[in-house]
């Protein structure tokens, strides 16, 4: 058979196939009003289609008739395809419709009067040879009738205004091109098509039917690609391959009569093999054609349903038993990426201890990592109530959100988060996924939504248990007080660190606070461990990602800094030491200026061998600073002298006075210098030792008093000479200078490691029971025991003893005041106490002043109220 | 997708869901949504100058806190910045500045920021109010977006005159007259434009003063409408002579005039202003619809609308925050201006007793503790049959210090002192009070005293002429009224010589200038019927 006479057969025959097979499937789904109007189209191709072969065929009742049901039929095409358009771009106006039906109408009776098309024929061209072989042709063969051009003139009338409409919809931007340019393209071919027709010559031949077939392809690939339709809901895999196989088949049998034209062949004389051949040949030509033409239709209509499937297949298999939240939460995108078309995934979990949902992970880095939804954001209360996903569309229409803010709805509204699910795990909203908008910039489908939900519901309880472990993990590894790693994460993280810079560097701070004990027994445990944490802090600010922070024990800190050398380590650890004496001296109590830090550094490979090494040798570096005076920080050198020094009886020797001689020393020095009151500290002494041993202490706690006796003027080697022996009252400044003393004490003591149990007693010395006192204002017990009776002692011997601008008053007089200030400014038992050991000379005061007498100045006379004494 | 997408796509549950869902609201969430949109605004109040004036330098960051730490307001505290219009001092940038009059205040007008969220919550408020209007049950509705819209309210700069520019935003409706033309109009010109118009193309929707489309109906049955409607057969359209042949018929069956129901078939009526509550059922006698009622004012917005059951009013949940002062603590306040009257929230208030609105704009408005001066009654906390779980209200009336005759003007002591300091008339004493006339129709009355030492007038009617002169000469609104409404707005008695003293002796109680209580009136008509007679 000739090509032509195959292209005159098989054009209609596949198009009239797939207008069958697209019927079907319409005819199967739900329809709306797009659908019915698409339907309408397909009719008129079918009558179209179906009327031009059958009048090819010369069936029953006769071309005539045929004919003239295939001309209604092309008449009906441009007037459903303008309705279609119109409702697809939601533009029907019902005048112009009205007028179109009109005019439609009018060409389908002037067809059927015959006034189209005249004489319709079928006629049998004479035998022609080709190829050796004589054929014989059928031909449709007619002519114009009058109306024929007023009908074609109306046919492309429609046609154009139909494009007209569609271009209009694009240029007043309701629509884009990529919407409606393959409706358009299609249009445009149909109407390119049918202009062919006009030459009976062309006309012949099935252009206008290839047209329409191309045409209505192009609407369904519209259709499919802007999910107008769910049709994978609708359609039934069977149905699908049973017209594709139907469709296949009639491709198959018209490119078989095309091989037999191509190697003009006749039925007739061919052999039975050739023909076995030649149909073995196209079958197995055709396979890959029938695979590749599944495939099309899996992915048309089973594409996300496919993908879906796998996707949750996936997921299921790989999240279960996996405790690894990264890794459960990374399957999550994989399987939100395979199965929903969406350019970004965000995945917010819920922070028990904070008051919101934090980004954990985004599938684009391009996210601001510090977007957080409030838990008490309506989201978060809509998630809880519905427990099923929420479009942006939602957000602006449903009332819960009416209390969104402004800032809130900005934020959703730049990210251009286009859904929200929920990730809710017993009853609790853990986590949301959050999508943007989708690869092809068109909504969401019911599907995808409710699969992301049932992503989210199915991820919750893996996500939960993931979260549950990783926390179990990190307070395993954790210190509880300051949140940084533990000693157990150090010992395992040093060989790993080391080793993993086997190739590079990594060194070590060791970092031990000075002064922490005295800290802890000055203010307790409870301001210790804030002081701690605040260490803790200014650690983590400091050291960033850049390392890993560990609290090795007590007051010893460790830092690991991979790929950092000693100097670079040192110049991070310098920062720290720096912040952490500048942040306590900025402290508002002046008696907690005292804590610093001493930082040991090493590192591998220059400075140690190993991860063993590396460890002692910070240690040393950190020792050798201790002893160099503390707040400083040293580099490990085998040089130094204090390589083996640590621990041993030099270096303590080195700092570690003979604690007697020093006690006496000190006491000596001030004593000198307020020569006035030489013997004042001894006195004391002697008074708090009889004091202390009658309130029933023990023996060590005794001496601790008698000591910190001995030294709690210490202070006043710094207050100016002026100032302390000044004849008359002291002026506010100076009152204020004098109370600094305490202060002084502190400052000195603190180097005496071996007396540092002593300063809280010399701190305390002139606080009141009533918390009027300085320099801490505490109140009743919270006084140390010992200061509340250096406090006692310390008034009654400075009122009896002459001053240089008074003369001390009786013994009598100096616990009548005592007495009076019992409750107020004095511990009522500890000063009844002393008044009884007075009176009842279990305190001689005559024979302690004996013993320790001051130097007095004769010139000066007159009393002062305890008050004065009180400011000494 | 747009709200005209959705009425071209039959979105119907969508759309009510979107405007008319926070019916459905119980008094927890109702509440937490007053909470969180404060707290937002208390975030942007604190950090303006305005705020930090208003909330004297505190930062309350609680709505409770809020309450207790910021006193109430007035404009008066707002006046320097706003009407000097400092926009930098404001919590947000406003996007339009709305006006109003300003009775007794050291201005002639009030104006208020509104910001770009306040007229989108206003739109937003706008649809509901239509949705609703057109609606007899729930989630059902008439409004289709494309109605032809009678609009008898005063334009921009005036708050009402927002409406509609934002529903022409959202929807194709056509008003009667266009914006634009009703725009350049006076209240009169616009209305008598609109109803030709509305003869022509057909009325759907109607928002009027209660007052107003009550009078509407009274010219109605007034005129020899059928005889002038015969002139304009031509110049109506067909469906609309056939409807007034249809009108007509149906007049002559029932023996009455033609009621503006004969002609058109509303889809939705809404109404405003005071008294309305006293108004409406003769609103739908004569309009054969049961009229919307909303509640507006410049400072808080559009705070309230009936639900399609039309029978009390229910607040926005995200306007603003809304405080209640009981009336027995507003009038303390009233004898005694240094008493600070206690508020209670929505959650917290009873039904059947009269309350003053206070409102905190939310969305960067610049009211806070607002004292708006109008007093609403609770009439239900809940309608269980419609399943709406929130209080309705009823808009009583303004504060008792104003006289708001119809909702056109609002009579203040001030007003009337100065009234009759500049007609010369003595009087001796004088109170006056808000009356209703036996068709519901809103007055002033006066009770006057006048010496009786022979050289004084008397009469009541020259009293009356002379200081409603005087009234129309101070305000230009009071002469509107008998224009506008064909009501004598006022009324004079004269109580005789010496009857208000008397009251005071046997009650040791002043009399209150304006809007005395019930019972002392009746008390003093008792006096003055038991001395000499009642003029």
């Amino acid at each position: 058979m000739p090509v032509t006479q195959i292209f005159f057969w098989g054009v209609p025959v596949i198009a009239l196939a797939s207008y069958f097979l697209l019927f079907i499937i319409f005819y199967m789904v739900q329809k709306d009003r797009l659908i019915k109007t698409f339907m309408f189209v397909l009719t008129a191709l079918i009558l179209w289609t179906a009327s031009s072969l059958f009048m090819k065929m010369d069936l029953y009742p006769g071309v005539l008739f045929w004919n003239r049901m295939m001309v209604t039929g092309m008449i009906l095409v441009p007037f459903s395809l303008y309705i279609f358009v119109s409702v697809f771009v939601n533009n029907l106006k019902p005048i112009r419709l009205a007028l179109i039906s009109i005019a439609t109408g009018f060409a389908i009776i002037v067809n059927a009067l015959g006034l189209v098309i005249q004489n319709p024929g079928i006629v049998l061209t004479p035998m022609v040879t080709e190829g050796g072989r004589a054929f014989s042709y059928v031909e449709f063969v007619y002519s114009m009738g009058p109306m024929a051009y007023v009908l074609y003139a109306l046919f492309f009338f429609v046609i154009l205004l139909t494009i007209y409409k569609s271009y209009k919809h694009v240029r007043s931007g309701q629509s884009s091109y990529g919407q409606i340019g393959l409706i358009t393209a299609g249009l445009v071919l149909l109407f390119g098509g049918s202009l062919l027709n006009i030459s009976p010559t062309i006309g012949r031949y099935p252009f206008d039917v290839l047209a329409t077939l191309i045409n209505s392809f192009l609407i369904v690939i519209a259709i499919y690609k802007f999910r107008m339709l769910e049709l994978r809901f609708m359609v039934t895999r069977g149905l699908i391959y049973s017209a594709l196989t139907l469709t296949v088949t009639a491709v198959y049998i018209f490119a078989a009569f095309f091989i037999q034209g191509f190697f003009n062949l006749s039925l007739e004389g061919v052999s039975r093999y050739i023909l076995f051949l030649s149909a073995l040949l196209l079958a197995v030509a055709f396979q890959p054609l029938y695979k590749v033409s599944g495939n099309v239709v899996e992915k048309i209509f089973y594409k996300s349903e496919y993908a879906q499937g796998q996707a949750l297949k996936n997921f299921s298999k790989n999240i279960s038993n996996n405790l690894d939240l990264n890794q459960i939460t990374g399957e999550l995108f994989d399987a939100i990426k395979m199965a929903i078309p969406t350019q970004n995934v965000l995945l917010l979990l819920k922070q028990d201890e904070k008051n919101h949902y934090e980004l954990y992970k985004t599938s684009s880095r391009v996210f601001n990592p510090s977007f957080r939804i409030s838990k008490d954001n309506p989201i978060v209360k809509w998630m809880e109530a519905n427990k099923t996903s929420l479009s942006r569309q939602d957000l602006y229409s449903h009332t819960t959100f009416r209390s969104m803010w402004k800032k809130e709805q900005q934020e959703i509204s730049e990210l251009e988060i286009d859904v929200i699910a929920p990730i809710i795990c017993r009853n609790e909203l853990i986590g949301m996924i959050l999508l943007t908008k989708k690869t092809n910039n068109s909504a969401y489908l019911q599907g995808e939504l409710d699969l992301l939900t049932y992503l989210g519901t199915s991820s919750a309880i893996a996500i939960d248990n993931a979260r549950l472990f990783a926390k179990t993990q990190e307070e395993a590894q954790t210190d509880s007080l300051t949140n940084l790693y533990n000693h157990r994460y150090f010992c395992r993280a040093l060989p790993e660190e080391v080793k993993k810079a086997e190739r590079g560097e990594i060194a070590l701070l060791l970092l031990d606070l000075d002064f922490f004990k005295l800290y802890n027994d000055l203010y307790g445990h409870v301001e210790g461990d804030r002081a701690l944490e605040r260490v803790a802090a200014i650690l983590r600010k400091n050291v960033g990602n850049r390392g890993k922070i560990c609290r090795y024990g007590g007051e010893e800190f460790v830092i690991l800094l991979p790929e950092h050398d000693a100097r670079k380590a040192y110049t991070i650890a310098e920062c720290i030491r720096t912040e952490i004496e500048y942040a306590f001296l900025e402290s508002k109590d002046v008696t907690q200026r005292f804590l610093t830090v001493s930082i040991g550094v090493c590192a591998y490979p220059g400075g140690a061998p190993n991860s063993d090494e590396l460890l002692r040798r910070a240690d040393l570096a950190m020792y050798t600073a201790k002893s160099k005076g503390k707040n400083q920080t040293i580099i490990y050198s085998p040089k130094d002298p204090a390589e083996g020094s640590p621990g041993s009886p030099l270096s303590e020797k080195f700092i570690k006075p003979e604690n007697s001689a020093t006690i006496y020393a000190l006491a000596a020095a001030i004593d000198a210098k307020d020569h006035y009151t030489f013997g004042h500290s001894q006195r004391v002494a002697e008074y708090s030792s009889i004091l202390s041993r009658e309130m029933g202490m023990d023996q060590s706690h005794q001496e601790i008093i008698r000591e910190a006796a001995l030294l709690h003027d210490i202070g006043k080697i710094g207050v100016p000479e002026e100032v302390l022996n000044k004849k008359g009252r002291l002026d506010d400044e100076e009152f204020e200078v004098i109370k600094k003393h305490v202060e002084i004490c502190i400052e000195i003591i603190k180097h005496i490691s071996s007396q540092n149990h002593i300063i809280p007693a010399v701190l305390g010395h002139h606080e009141r029971w009533d918390g009027k006192g300085y320099p801490r204002g505490l109140a009743g017990e919270a006084i140390p025991i010992g200061a509340r009776c250096l406090a006692v002692c310390d008034a009654f011997d400075a009122m009896v003893t002459d001053r240089p601008y008074s003369k001390g008053i009786s013994v009598s007089l100096a616990l009548a005041e005592i007495g009076r200030n019992i409750g107020t400014q004095f511990d009522p038992q500890i000063a009844a106490l002393f008044i009884r050991l007075v009176n009842e000379g279990v305190i001689d005061v005559e024979e302690v002043k004996a013993k320790h007498r001051s130097h007095t100045d004769p010139k000066v006379v007159g009393q002062i109220p305890l008050s004065s004494y009180y400011a000494m | 997708m747009t709200l005209k997408e959705k009425f071209e796509q039959k979105k119907y549950d969508e759309i009510w869901q979107q405007y008319c869902g926070f019916l459905d609201l119980d008094l927890p969430s109702f509440m937490d949504m007053q909470h969180r949109l404060m707290l937002e605004q208390l975030d942007l109040y604190g950090n303006c100058e305005l705020g930090r004036h208003i909330m004297k330098g505190q930062k309350p960051e609680t709505v409770e806190a809020f309450r207790s730490m910021v006193p109430l307001t007035r404009y008066d505290d707002y006046a320097d910045i706003l009407l000097a219009k400092e926009e930098d001092k404001l919590p947000a940038k406003p996007m339009l500045w709305i006006e109003t009059t300003w009775e007794g205040g050291k201005n002639p007008i009030k104006i208020a920021p509104y910001t770009e969220r306040m007229v989108n919550c206003h739109r937003d408020s706008s649809i509901s109010i239509l949705l609703l209007a057109t609606s007899k049950q729930k989630e059902q509705f008439a409004l289709r977006g494309d109605e032809n819209f009678l609009y008898g309210m005063a334009p921009l700069p005036y708050l009402t005159g927002m409406v509609p520019h934002l529903v022409a935003e959202e929807l194709p409706v056509t008003f009667l007259p266009s914006i634009e033309e009703a725009e350049s109009m006076s209240f009169s010109e616009r209305n008598k434009k609109g109803f030709d118009l509305g003869q022509q193309q057909g009325i759907d929707l109607f928002f009027g003063l209660s007052s107003i489309v009550v009078k509407i109906g009274d010219s109605f049955t007034e005129r020899d409408n059928q005889k002038k409607e015969s002139k304009n057969l031509f110049k109506n359209s067909v469906q609309m002579n056939y409807r007034m042949a249809k009108a007509w018929v149906k007049s002559k069956e029932e023996k009455r005039p033609i009621l503006p129901k004969d002609i058109w078939e509303l889809k939705g009526l809404v109404c405003a202003g005071t008294d309305s509550h006293a108004l409406k059922s003769q609103i739908e006698h004569y309009w054969g619809i049961k009229p919307l009622e909303i509640f507006a004012g410049t400072e808080p917005t559009c705070v309230a609308t009936e639900s399609w059951e039309k029978n009390g009013l229910v607040f926005f949940p995200d306007v603003g925050l809304y405080e209640f002062i009981p009336k027995d603590e507003f009038e303390k306040n009233l004898v005694d201006s240094s008493y600070v009257p206690r508020t209670y929230l929505i959650d917290e208030i009873q039904p059947g007793f009269d309350y003053e609105l206070v409102v905190s704009n939310f969305k960067g408005g610049a009211f806070a503790r607002y004292r708006t001066g109008d007093i609403f009654r609770c009439t239900m906390l809940s309608n269980e049959e419609a399943g709406i779980q929130l209080p309705h209200f009823v808009f009583v009336d303004r504060e008792p210090g104003y006289i708001d005759i119809a909702g056109f003007t609002r009579i203040s002591k001030r007003t009337i002192e100065e009234a009759i300091g500049l007609s010369k008339i003595e009087l001796s004493n004088w109170f006056a009070i808000k009356e209703f006339n036996i068709n519901k129709r809103a007055f002033l009355h006066m009770y006057v005293e006048v010496e009786q030492d022979g050289t004084h007038v008397g009469n009541s009617e020259l009293i009356k002429e002379h200081i409603a002169t005087y009234f129309r000469y101070i305000d230009k609104d009071f002469g509107n009224i008998k224009r506008f409404l064909g009501v004598d707005p006022m009324e004079v008695t004269v109580l005789p010589s010496g009857t208000i003293e008397q009251f005071t002796k046997k009650t040791g109680k002043e009399v209150r200038k304006i809007n005395p209580s019930h019972f002392d009136v009746v008390e003093i008509k008792k006096i003055a019927r038991g001395g000499s007679e009642v003029k």
